[in-house]
């Protein structure tokens, strides 16, 4: 049975590879803006499931007006977008939301899976409100799923960032070099959404099953690239570049998928090597 | 805990925020008209704008924030008709400031006005030293308010819109309070 999906934030890095699945497997897609919300919520009722991935980019440098930014994206907008669509009787029947393993906060090399409690910085606040927004659409009769997404991995995103200074040689480990990423190869999280999308409730750790200590993970993308990872990324540069922002880069998770597993989800990429040597050779 | 002021000019009465105000602003704030730059913004019912000035009546703009903030409501003094909304965030000694001016009320000064008297108090009772304010380039009315104020034009950004329903130019403009 072929599926009406509405997406929010359908044309940035997740969405587009999304979007391009569902359309791949035979969906009808129905990309929403806000720029009009009544009739982005007009749209999004008529459709049978709504995925929500829009939201304020984090990896940036933070200001009060920046963070209110990441918030409203999150919370106030989701809410109201939410509140609109309880006024016109949906036909939709799930409502998929991204969340982040930011939620976590900052834990050093203790395992975490779904039922690991909140941090309490910036990030994982967000990341509770965000989930608990989303919950709230169970009161319209919504099944609701929560996508806890780890660093995607895919020709965009983060890996974009990255492999241009390891081309080049400059690439390394960040700060200490010890924290954990847990990454996720953009198919595996895009399987993962078409699990929530078709059936999946609750929330989802979106990783795959193999972390990888930062340092560990420049040394595996300068040899899949052929570039020695010699150059570290001082701490202090980073913080330089992105302020309070630097914490969503020097401070990792160690999170596990164990309620994908539980969903009987395969793996396309579970080992770290396959999965760059995929996107980059 | 930092306290809610309230401040006062020759012709505006400044409010600390309470849902109660709801009330007065919604005939303004439905409109889309007030929300041309971040439609997404515009709040769909009376009770979305209630909880938001819930938020808003909290000094933290989140819980566990850093930053602390106020927000007013700005009442002409006359009549008591609600004009404007009001908002100072703290972040050390920077100072980001925010307004809006209903509709009818615009081209009046009092946009400008009631910046001048957050300026002073956050710089009487915050000790802010810097203060910020962002704006869509296209806002040609908060431009002409900034300038005025003596803000300088400081940075560009370009905002990509990601479902968000707000793209473009973005100014960033910063003034010195001495």
């Amino acid at each position: 049975m072929t599926l009406r999906v509405a997406v929010l934030g359908a044309s940035g890095f997740v969405g587009g590879a999304l979007c391009a699945a569902l359309r791949a497997r035979g969906d009808e897609l129905e990309p929403l803006s806000l720029r009009d919300p009544e009739e982005a919520a007009q749209r999004g009722a008529t459709c049978d499931v709504i995925v929500n991935l829009a939201g304020e980019p984090v990896v940036r440098r933070w200001n009060p007006a920046v963070k209110r930014r990441i918030l409203e994206s999150r919370t106030t907008l989701p809410r109201d977008f939410l509140a609109r669509i309880a006024l016109l009787r949906p036909r939709a029947h799930a409502y998929v939301s991204a969340s982040a393993i930011g939620y976590y906060g900052a834990t050093g090399d203790a395992f975490l899976d779904e039922t690991s409690p909140p941090g309490k910085d910036f990030l994982a606040q967000i990341c509770v409100e965000w989930e608990r927004v989303a919950r709230s659409a169970e009161s319209l009769g919504l099944r609701v799923a929560c996508i806890r997404t780890g660093l995607a991995l895919g020709r965009g995103g983060a890996l974009a960032k990255m492999v241009p200074a390891f081309r080049f040689g400059f690439g390394g480990r960040i700060g200490s070099g010890n924290q954990w990423y847990s990454w996720i190869h953009i198919d595996d999280l895009v399987g993962i959404y078409l699990l929530a999308i078709d059936a999946a409730q609750g929330t989802i750790n979106a990783v795959a099953p193999e972390p990888a200590r930062n340092k560990d993970f420049a040394t595996m993308l300068g040899r899949v690239l052929h570039r020695p990872a010699v150059l570290p990324v001082p701490t202090f540069a980073l913080r330089l570049a992105l302020g309070e922002g630097a914490g969503a880069v020097l401070s990792g998770q160690r999170v596990v998928p164990r309620r994908a597993r539980e969903l009987g989800y395969r793996f396309a990429f579970p080992n770290l090597e396959q999965a760059l040597t995929a996107l980059l050779r | 805990m930092s306290e809610r002021h309230s401040l006062s000019t020759a012709r505006l009465e400044m409010l600390p925020v309470s849902p109660a105000h709801a009330e007065l602003t919604w005939p303004y704030l439905r409109n889309e008209e007030m929300w041309e730059f971040f439609p997404a913004l515009r709040p769909p019912t009376i009770e979305a704008l209630r909880q938001r000035y819930e938020r808003w009546s909290h000094e933290m703009p989140y819980l566990g924030a850093p930053e602390r903030w106020e927000n007013w409501i700005c009442a002409r003094r006359n009549d008591g008709s609600a004009v404007g909304e009001a908002q100072a965030t703290y972040a050390g000694t920077t100072l980001y400031i925010a307004y809006s001016v209903f509709p009818p009320f615009r081209r009046r000064g009092f946009a400008r006005e009631s910046m001048r008297e957050v300026l002073r108090h956050a710089k009487e009772m915050h000790r802010s030293q810097i203060a910020i304010c962002e704006m869509a380039a296209e806002n040609s009315g908060s431009i002409a308010v900034a300038e005025a104020l003596g803000f300088e034009r400081v940075n560009v950004r370009e905002q990509m819109d990601s479902g968000l329903g707000y793209e473009g130019k973005e100014y960033v403009y910063r003034l010195a309070l001495r």
